[in-house]
């Protein structure tokens, strides 16, 4: 099956099992959103897919392939892109170098083609710089291009990212609490952006986030975790009807 | 400052140097060609540590390598400083790279602590062998590296424009690959290592790569050490040579193009300042770190970053520009272009 598959997942650290026997699916093209408590294990099931912490046992099959298998760096190649929940952007470089950051695999040259300003080079790097104007200009981020990403508000850095990720053409997108630190008025068009990135561009999409009112109305699935383990999963409705997501997640929150 | 008044002081300064031997006396001459190998071997540090993030005190140790290769390969093989030139640096980078394996699993601190190993092995190596290189008197060559007869210019002018010549071809290698996908990874590994894994750079490849190609840059400073002084000794490059290029890293600036100059500038001249002030030169390391205090403190960019810092306020001055931290504007407002094809 295309799509991404996440089969029988487990990560410990120390005594604490941040993964147990996790298993989940999103259909090409969908967007699932993945909730729970802080400290269920959502960002570690991000971290498994892109490399960054090996499970001790499980698969993520995505595209047909193990991605388990492959060095981190490897994994934006086959197609795989993040957000991070707490930031990871490059504070020394401008807000338009993070995003043509993004791009790194979009535009092949060389070393030697670098280091000697190759005609073809310049063309190549031309190019990625109208794409990522595009997508700055999509994210409400062109008069910030050339401001240095260090010092900008949390808001606007978490779309940066977001905009680096875009960059990339991913296939599938990992998002991490997007809209974690925005004004409570934004939260609903961020939404609407992250659904219409899904329609237009017709990537998946992995969404963890807090804001259920966003999550319930732009998911097709929503996968719950709670210490590690998925405790329910199904469409938004069903989710919110099951009696066991109710006590240990939604109920605290509503 | 804007792209164009950049462009016409950095012309302005290459004008400049490249005529000074027809206004200046062979001293200067000399002077500046010092000035222009300690550029290089404080610029291949600042690729390592300025934009990569690495740290490595053992840049006298590559520096050396290749000053003493060069100098055994024209004393006692017969080769020409031509030759010698490509396979100093090429034994410099692989020594690089070679220390670069460990910089993958070690950094900070520890990183610090084997190149300073390096840098402390180094000057005992031409002393174990004082046969072919005479030991801690050092070794002098006959040879030295001579105008081209059909050019009726001096031996001192001709050097120097060799030496300056590569300086700005490397200079200017640095500053393309700074502008480039390949220059932005290098800043991002720096700067958030995990973000730079996600966006598809190989981390370990490149922090090697980098590795060897400031060690060969270091080993192209050693080949110009060699043909300006044409005389090597082991005291030439010991550690505190390596911590004079950090020092000169410091007061320049680290991540810039001009702050290696700058700080070059500031590594030879500063020490004939003080001798000619009647300052006992005893005293110079004293100065050295008085001066390093201040400029972590004050100018934590160094000059090149204060002087950067100086035309900003001064073209804002002139015209307003945006303010810093411009609010967020709310996502309703975007527009609905789609980035990708
Ligand atoms: N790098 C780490 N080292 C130690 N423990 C970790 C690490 N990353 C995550 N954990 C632990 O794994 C569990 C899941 O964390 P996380 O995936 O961050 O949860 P969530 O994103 O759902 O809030 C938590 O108990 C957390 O403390
Ligand atoms: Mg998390």
């Amino acid at each position: 099956m295309p799509g991404l598959s996440v089969e029988n997942l487990e990560l410990s650290f120390g005594g604490i099992r941040a993964l147990d026997q996790l298993s989940f699916e999103v259909a090409e093209g969908s967007l699932c959103a993945l909730v729970g408590p802080n400290g269920a294990g959502k960002s570690s099931v991000f971290n498994c897919v892109t490399g960054l912490y090996r499970p001790s046992a499980g698969r993520v099959v995505f595209d047909g392939q193990d991605l388990l298998r492959l060095p981190a760096h490897a994994v934006a190649a086959a197609g795989v892109a993040r957000t991070f929940q707490n930031l990871a952007l490059f504070p020394r470089l401008t807000v338009l170098e993070n995003v043509l950051l993004g791009g790194h695999l979009n535009q092949r040259s060389g070393p030697l083609a670098c280091a000697l300003h190759l005609p073809r080079h310049r063309r190549a790097e031309r190019a990625l710089r109208a794409e990522a104007g595009e997508v700055l200009e999509l994210l409400g981020l062109a008069s910030l291009a050339d401001h240095l990403a260090a010092g900008l508000p949390y808001g606007t850095l978490k779309r940066v990212e977001l905009a680096r990720a875009l960059m990339s053409r991913p296939r599938l997108l990992l998002l991490d609490e997007p809209a974690a630190g925005l004004p409570h008025g934004e939260v609903a068009d961020l939404g609407d952006l992250i659904a219409r990135i899904r329609t237009e561009l017709g990537l998946s999409i992995v969404l963890v986030e807090h804001h259920m009112g966003m999550v319930m109305s732009i998911s097709d699935k929503v996968v719950v975790l709670n210490l590690g383990r998925r405790i329910c999963q199904g469409t938004p409705d069903e989710v919110s009807r099951d009696p066991d997501v109710i006590a240990a997640y939604l109920g605290e929150a509503a | 400052m804007n792209k164009t008044t950049n462009r016409i002081l950095w012309a302005v300064l290459l004008g400049a140097l490249v005529l000074a031997p027809f206004f200046v006396g062979t001293v200067e001459i000399s002077a500046f060609q010092k000035v222009i190998y300690l550029s290089v071997a404080v610029m291949s540090l600042n690729v390592l540590t300025g934009f990569n993030g690495q740290a490595s005190i053992g840049h006298s140790a590559f520096m050396g390598i290749a000053a003493y290769f060069t100098a055994l390969a024209v004393q006692s093989h017969g080769w020409s400083y031509w030759a010698a030139l490509p396979a100093s640096v090429l034994v410099a980078a692989l020594v690089g790279a070679a220390a670069g394996v460990p910089a993958l699993r070690i950094r900070g601190m520890n990183l610090a602590l084997v190149t300073l190993g390096l840098a402390m092995v180094f000057p005992q190596l031409p002393v174990r062998f004082t046969e072919e290189t005479g030991g801690t008197q050092g070794m002098i060559l006959d040879e030295s590296l001579g105008a081209p007869a059909f050019l009726a210019v001096s031996d001192v002018a001709w050097r120097y424009w060799v030496l300056l010549t590569l300086a700005v071809l490397a200079f200017w290698l640095v500053r393309n690959t700074r502008a480039s996908r390949l220059g932005r990874s290098i800043i991002a590994i720096r700067d958030q290592p995990i973000a730079a894994h996600t966006a598809g750079v190989n981390v370990a490849a490149t922090k090697i790569s980098v590795f060897a190609v400031s060690a060969g840059m270091a080993g192209l400073a050693g080949w110009m050490f060699t043909v300006t002084n044409q005389f090597v000794s082991p005291s030439d490059f010991t550690v505190l040579v390596s911590i004079n290029l950090l020092l000169g890293m410091a007061v320049g600036g680290s991540g810039t193009l001009l702050g290696p100059v700058i700080g070059a500038a500031f590594l030879h001249y500063v020490p004939d300042a003080v001798t000619a002030t009647g300052i006992d030169p005893v005293l110079t390391p004293v100065l050295y770190g008085l001066v390093l205090i201040l400029v972590v403190y004050f100018l934590p960019g160094g000059a090149a970053g204060g002087l950067a810092q100086l035309a900003k306020r001064f073209s804002t001055a002139r015209k307003p520009s945006p303010p810093a931290g411009e609010p967020a504007r709310p996502v309703s407002q975007l527009t609905s272009s789609t980035p990708n094809p």
